[in-house]
């Protein structure tokens, strides 16, 4: 993906003589510009009808929102159920701990059970880097399955050796805050 | 960790747990390379080594640069089958290749203020020690 800062120019801080010292630089006319080609095309979308009638004036499903319904669900026909791993010894959030905010993780020890689909895959990215974590794919097919396959882990996380070889043991990974 | 400037991660089927050593390579970037030698323009490179099956469509390349933050952001495959059948080193070697290959995208990412160029050449010898 590459990111639309390309098409803006970069400005230089202007060198401001002290009588201009409380003046704000001049804002960035491309930016007002993209940002009312999007507000544009936000109100055309909204208002777009989503039924079509037929020439007998039966209505039907407008293209577009046939096309979107498609593209959903497919994305649920490939799905993949993962695990976060600690990439480093460290410290890490708990939310499943119950007298304290974070644990130590050693490397490959699992933070967190998830799954995600074609349309979601971006909501791990940041995170996982800045929590140090990396992400290891346990299971594909469609959504259905991979949510049993992480609820089965979510709960026999308890059972898991690192688990067990802790002074209190936690009910489930540290980074699930809630058994779904 | 925070203040490292290289951070690099993995995606991988569960099949090659122990084979990507993110760490290894990660610990001789920060050891070795100092971004601010090469310019302003990059602060925190973040790399991620994506091993998943053919199959899989979830996860793709992907490349950025945020001007804000200067931090490039990048995730990239590697051949599955060339790391199943690989060895640890085999595979260590793979994605040295693969990280040094990432830099040539920079330019296209509209990154600037920073020499591709020094950078590329100082990483190769990094690659070699």
């Amino acid at each position: 993906m590459i990111t639309l800062n390309y098409l803006f120019t970069f400005q230089e801080k202007k060198v401001s003589s002290p009588k201009d010292k409380f003046l704000e630089p001049p804002p960035n006319p491309f930016f007002k510009i993209f940002v009312g080609i999007v507000v544009i095309i936000f109100l055309v979308m909204a208002k777009k009808p989503f039924l079509e009638y037929d020439k007998n004036g039966i209505p039907r499903l407008a293209s577009w929102r046939i096309e979107k319904m498609e593209k959903e669900i497919k994305d649920f026909d490939g799905a993949e159920q993962y695990a976060l791993r600690a990439r480093t010894n460290g410290w890490y959030p708990c939310y499943s701990c119950t007298d304290t905010t974070h644990i130590y993780l050693y490397i490959g020890q699992v933070w967190k059970y998830g799954i995600t689909t074609k349309g979601e895959k971006g909501r791990y990215g940041k995170s996982n880097q800045k929590l140090s974590l990396n992400y290891e794919i346990q299971y594909e097919g469609d959504l259905a399955e991979c949510l049993k396959q992480e609820r089965l882990k979510i709960y026999s996380y308890a059972l898991l050796p690192e688990n067990l070889a802790r002074k209190k043991p936690l009910i489930r990974p540290p980074g699930n805050k809630n058994d779904s | 960790m925070e203040n490292r400037k290289f951070i690099l991660s993995a995606i991988y089927w569960h099949e090659l747990s122990g084979k990507l050593d993110t760490l290894r390579i990660e610990d001789a970037l920060n050891k070795h390379i100092s971004l601010s030698d090469y310019g302003s323009g990059v602060e925190r490179i973040h790399f991620t080594f994506t091993a998943v099956r053919p199959s899989n469509t979830i996860h793709e390349n992907e490349a950025k640069y945020d001007r804000k933050t200067k931090t490039i952001e990048m995730a990239l495959k590697l051949s599955y089958e060339h790391v199943v059948v690989a060895d640890a080193e085999g595979v260590l070697e793979m994605m040295w290749g693969l990280f040094v290959v990432g830099i040539d995208l920079f330019e296209g990412m509209g990154v600037v203020g920073f020499d591709e160029s020094s950078f590329k050449k100082d990483i190769r010898k990094v690659v070699k020690l």
